[in-house]
């Protein structure tokens, strides 16, 4: 008579239902009611040309020479990334800030196209990181659960940039960039996450309400 | 007749709320049994399983069609599952002394018991690799072929069918070795 094979019984186990403790459930509608209504399609709401342009010249001005560069990011030769806020109200004044430095500067123009269909919680924020040589880049992080692929970035083929423009809740963001599927980069012009932390490299940002 | 994940995903994003409470419950139970596995304790399973949920609401609008629901829920839950693991792997190293609290002894005097054997079960599962364990249970527990396993983990086919591998011979020799007891 044939021995039974041990891996069935477990694998059996593994399939038997296991009721969840129901206030876990009510804990995540709980805080599903208090988070800001997801928006479909907010990877890609546009802005304005003129506006992007705007921006970055505000965001040229803020960082000064407050750059950092990574091992990672050593190796992409002109990798540079930053992190760009505006803010997104229907009310407010946008604004556009930038970390690490906690400096803050104002736009000046109105982007109520854009706050119609976003709530006035989220905020837009356009990821730039400059990497000529790759051939795909992707952000990842505690906003997307850490997906390597599911945010990829645009590539600029005129210099090299990549980019990608997401509606995030304010607060603290940890993120980093993953460079042809395998390399992990920390935004070098970011505040480090953890930088006891060994592996990967992260960034955070934070964004103001 | 049962709405579809889909026809739900788009009622939240057009502002019911609490439409999210039919993937909670359709979801929550399924998941929270293959956390408990994954991660190796209750406590944590529960905690990854409600913040894959309330990051998957939070994301909800770059959720494509395409995709099933459920797997891509899961490759959230699998990510934060590592992300729990790894700091378990680090308090494990600062603090050995606490480890396996949740793993009790196997009760090897009543092998037919059902507490026992999920005991050995576990035991048995937390003697894997993380990478491991992860391929073994996305193939067996929650019966995914090797390309949607990939699709969420972001490992080659060929890397995950050599875990699987891995993990069966490594898991028959330990379950043979308590029975052997």
């Amino acid at each position: 008579m044939p021995t039974p094979d041990p891996l069935a019984a477990l694998i059996a186990e593994l399939r038997e239902p296991v009721a969840g403790d129901p206030a876990s459930k009510r804990r995540v509608m709980e805080m599903v009611r208090e988070s800001p209504l997801p928006v479909a399609g907010a990877t890609v709401v546009p802005r304005p040309v003129h506006q992007r342009s705007r921006a970055f010249a505000a965001i040229r001005r803020m960082r000064g020479g407050d750059s950092r560069t990574s091992s990672s990011a050593s190796a992409l030769a002109t990798a540079a990334g930053i992190a760009l806020l505006l803010a997104v109200g229907s009310q407010e004044r946008p604004t556009a800030s930038y970390q690490p430095g906690r400096r803050t500067g104002t736009l000046g123009d109105s982007v109520a196209s854009v706050a119609s269909a976003i709530r006035d919680t989220l905020r837009i924020v356009q990821f730039m990181l400059t990497a000529p040589a790759a051939s795909r880049v992707a952000l990842a992080g505690d906003f997307n659960g850490w997906d390597t692929r599911g945010t990829p970035l645009a590539r600029d083929a005129r210099d090299g940039r990549w980019t990608v423009t997401l509606a995030l809740a304010p607060g603290r963001h940890r993120y980093a960039y993953v460079v042809d599927d395998t390399q992990w980069v920390r935004d070098p012009a970011a505040t480090p996450a953890e930088p006891n932390e060994l592996t990967p490299p992260r960034s955070v940002v934070i964004i103001n309400r | 007749m049962e709405t579809s994940d889909a026809a739900v995903v788009r009622r939240v994003l057009g502002g019911d709320v609490e439409a999210f409470g039919i993937l909670v419950e359709r979801y929550f139970d399924h998941y929270v049994r293959f956390a408990v596995h994954l991660v190796g304790n209750r406590e944590d399973a529960e905690e990854v399983v409600q913040d894959t949920f309330v990051r998957a609401y939070r994301a909800l609008g770059r959720y494509e069609e395409r995709e099933r629901f459920g797997a891509w829920l899961l490759r959230i839950l699998v990510n934060r599952a590592r992300t729990v693991s790894a700091i378990g792997r680090r308090r494990e190293q600062m603090f050995p002394d606490q480890v396996d609290e949740s793993l009790p002894e196997a009760a090897e005097a009543h092998p037919a018991d059902r507490a026992a054997l999920r005991e050995e079960v576990a035991r048995a599962l937390s003697q894997l690799g993380p990478d491991q364990r992860e391929a073994f249970l996305l193939h067996y527990a929650e019966g995914l072929s090797y390309e949607e396993m990939a699709a969420i983990t972001g490992s080659g086919v060929s890397a995950l069918k050599m875990r699987v591998k891995r993990s069966c011979e490594r898991l028959r020799e330990i379950l043979q070795g308590v029975n052997r007891v």
